[in-house]
């Protein structure tokens, strides 16, 4: 890991009308760290993804991408930006395209691959999400488990130096939630790439991260190890979380 | 009763051409003008957005007649002259053209943000994502309701005989004249207009349960 | 073009007298689908089956075949059936009955959208048939329905020009009747235009306002 952060939000501020969504922000990222955000719901954690992907935009602060300040729309900060792939919670595929065409659209428009290699590309990722017999079928025939996996291939066929994951299964039925969490397990694993994970699920936030955020009222509460958080929290109010999360 | 019928149906089915015409060309400028008017209303331009309101409600705010009426004679007198069939045409394509553009601006809005969220972390520009994610699934939305829009576009083509196109209700303004047999002719008329429309009725059935079944939630999600 | 706007004043008192008579037409013709459109809903959902088969049909013809053609229709053929109104009595008739049909399918969508256990209730309390109709069903259901009667209120006064046509004095057979006697076509049809701008556009706001509230899309 190089020392100079590959992402940094500084003094991060977001109000959706009256109601502040995010309070003097900050946070480095390594390149290639991994990073689980937890924390109660309204905490924050889906608008640091959202901001960071230019979904919404921010009212004050700064976000940086290798340096590249992203809060005036710039060639550069779109170039910045292009590095950054997502996953979302509701999947979002494009209904009305097979499995291979939402995989292939955005390398052929985006980066101008030919249909053979975006084709190519997609045929590696799907068969590594296990779904390399699903190429022509439409989203809606696929279950929700499935349909995620193709969006997790989709936002790879970017070749995405950063990846953001907006709680890929709280949409999905309890049984399919483990053949996702296997797929980017696996990526936090071997990719190499810098991954930003919101999630409420606990054990997954702890073997899949480097670094643990637990966020509330818009600000990091407390952050460090999975280990430390998990077994040793500090902040009164992550205990209390971790426990309510517990005895569900 | 069955001969004279038979005598009344020539000139009554040359008028349905007319009326048939008139609805095809009306309902293809209709259709041609609802895609730029829709997307200058949703416009974050605001000029183009007061344009775009400033015409649909214009043309939805005025009687449909009236506007005939006002290209037929004032037109004129502003030196442009056109035949009755090209009046027909612009008055009744333009005021469908307000419906139309409000058909496409639901079909539109009514597309999942998510929709245009994933389109935006991929990186695709606003025009790509509209041609290729946005308007071929709003396409799906919109067909059964431009079937139902061109039942009432056949329906309003009658006003055209207000301005002397011959259409079918001229032709059987003429037939009462010469024959006298108002229950004949205008009961004739009635069935004729009614099965010019069971096509469009049957297409828009049709696209409806399409689209419905296009909706469906997809398995395995909440 | 000229357009001379003392002239256009002068006229204004003619055009607004036809106006009575395009709210007359509007507010009586909808009186009248308002009412039709629950019979044949009615007719539809609980008449015996021939009841319901003729209503089907006539909702489908008269859906489907023009305004125009069906004031033609009973303007000519009434009186040959022995029946005959003024011409404003006509007008009233055929928007009544030409609405009605749309209406039905209104009062239909609403009936529909009344909760299947509202009815499994109103029999659980062994009300009959007629009390569970008028006091559980159709309160509920004509509450949504408000705004989309609003919407066909506007659209059959954009109708009434029509009514010009079999001699009704309404406001765009006045502005008709001002042209043809002084060859004079931009004032009155001007007018006439500005007017359905002026009261149709705020209505749709109103109703616009109305959906809001009733909570309807």
């Amino acid at each position: 890991m190089s020392t100079e952060p590959l992402i940094r939000f500084r003094g991060l501020r977001k109000a959706f009308g009256a109601n502040v969504v995010l309070e003097d922000f900050n946070m480095d990222i390594a390149d290639g760290e991994r990073i689980a955000l937890i924390g109660p719901s309204g905490s924050g954690k889906t608008t640091v993804l959202r901001l960071l992907m230019g979904l919404d935009t921010f009212d004050g602060g700064e976000i940086e991408v290798g340096g590249v300040p992203l809060s005036r729309p710039s060639e550069q900060a779109k170039l910045a930006r292009r590095q950054i792939g997502m996953v979302f919670q509701h999947f979002n595929l494009f209904p009305h395209m097979t499995v291979m065409a939402n995989v292939t659209e955005a390398p052929r428009r985006v980066l101008g691959l030919s249909n053979a290699e975006a084709q190519a590309r997609a045929t590696g990722l799907l068969r590594m999400v296990g779904l390399e017999a699903k190429l022509n079928a439409l989203p809606r025939q696929l279950s929700g488990g499935q349909q995620q996996r193709v969006a997790i291939a989709r936002a790879l066929a970017m070749r995405p130096r950063i990846m953001l994951f907006d709680e890929v299964t709280s949409a999905l039925d309890p049984e399919l939630v483990g053949e996702v969490l296997r797929v980017v397990r696996q990526l936090a694993r071997e990719s190499g790439m810098t991954m930003l994970i919101v999630t409420h699920e606990m054990s997954f936030a702890r073997d899949v991260s480097d670094r643990v955020v637990f966020m509330e009222r818009g600000r990091v509460a407390e952050q460090g190890p999975p280990d430390m958080i998990f077994r040793n929290p500090s902040n009164e109010r992550t205990r209390a979380f971790l426990q309510a999360i517990l005895e569900r | 009763m069955t001969a004279s019928v038979v005598d009344l149906l020539p000139n009554l089915l040359r008028g349905a051409t007319v009326t048939v015409e008139v609805t095809v060309a009306a309902g293809a400028l209709a259709l041609a003008l609802s895609l730029p008017v829709a997307l200058a209303r949703m416009s974050p331009a605001w000029p183009l957005r007061v344009i775009g309101t400033t015409y649909v409600e214009v043309l939805r705010g005025t009687s449909a007649l009236v506007q005939l009426f006002y290209l037929f004679f004032i037109l004129p007198l502003l030196g442009i002259r056109l035949d009755p069939l090209p009046t027909a045409i612009a008055g009744l394509g333009l005021n469908f053209s307000a419906y139309a553009s409000e058909i496409v601006r639901g079909a539109i809005a009514g597309i999942d943000r998510g929709q245009w969220e994933a389109a935006h972390a991929l990186h695709l520009s606003r025009a790509a994502t509209l041609a290729r994610i946005v308007l071929p699934q709003a396409v799906a939305v919109m067909l059964p309701s431009f079937a139902s829009l061109m039942i009432q576009l056949l329906k309003s083509t009658a006003l055209v005989s207000l301005i002397t196109l011959s259409d079918l209700t001229f032709s059987g303004q003429a037939l009462i004249t010469t024959t006298g047999r108002p229950f004949a002719v205008w009961g004739l008329v009635l069935v004729i207009y009614y099965v010019l429309s069971l096509p469009l009725a049957w297409a828009s059935n049709r696209l409806e349960a399409r689209a419905t079944a296009y909706r469906a939630r997809p398995a395995g999600a909440i | 073009m000229p357009f001379d706007l003392a002239f256009a004043w002068s006229i204004l008192p003619d055009l607004l007298r036809g106006a009575i008579v395009t709210a007359e037409a509007t507010f009586g013709g909808m009186a009248l689908a308002m009412l039709g459109g629950l019979l044949l809903a009615l007719g539809r959902r609980i008449g015996p089956p021939p009841v319901a088969g003729f209503v089907r049909g006539y909702i489908s013809l008269v859906r489907n075949t023009p305004l125009l053609v069906q004031l033609y229709f009973i303007f000519y053929v009434l009186p040959l059936a022995g029946l005959s109104f003024n011409a404003l009595g006509t007008g009233i008739v055929t928007l009544g009955l030409h609405y009605s049909a749309f209406l039905a399918e209104v009062y239909r969508a609403g009936i529909d959208a009344v909760p299947h256990g509202q009815w499994e209730a109103a029999q659980a309390l062994s009300l009959s048939r007629r009390d569970t109709w008028r006091d559980i069903i159709l309160p509920q259901a004509i509450r949504p329905m408000v705004p989309v009667f609003g919407n066909f209120l506007i659209g059959m006064f954009k109708d009434t020009p029509l009514l010009a046509t079999i001699t009704i004095p309404e406001m765009f057979g006045a502005a008709e009747q001002i042209a043809g006697d002084t060859y004079r076509y931009n004032e009155p049809y001007t007018l006439v235009g500005l007017i359905f701008l002026l009261i149709s556009y705020p209505a749709a706001l109103g109703v616009r306002g109305l959906e809001r509230r009733f909570g309807v899309h």
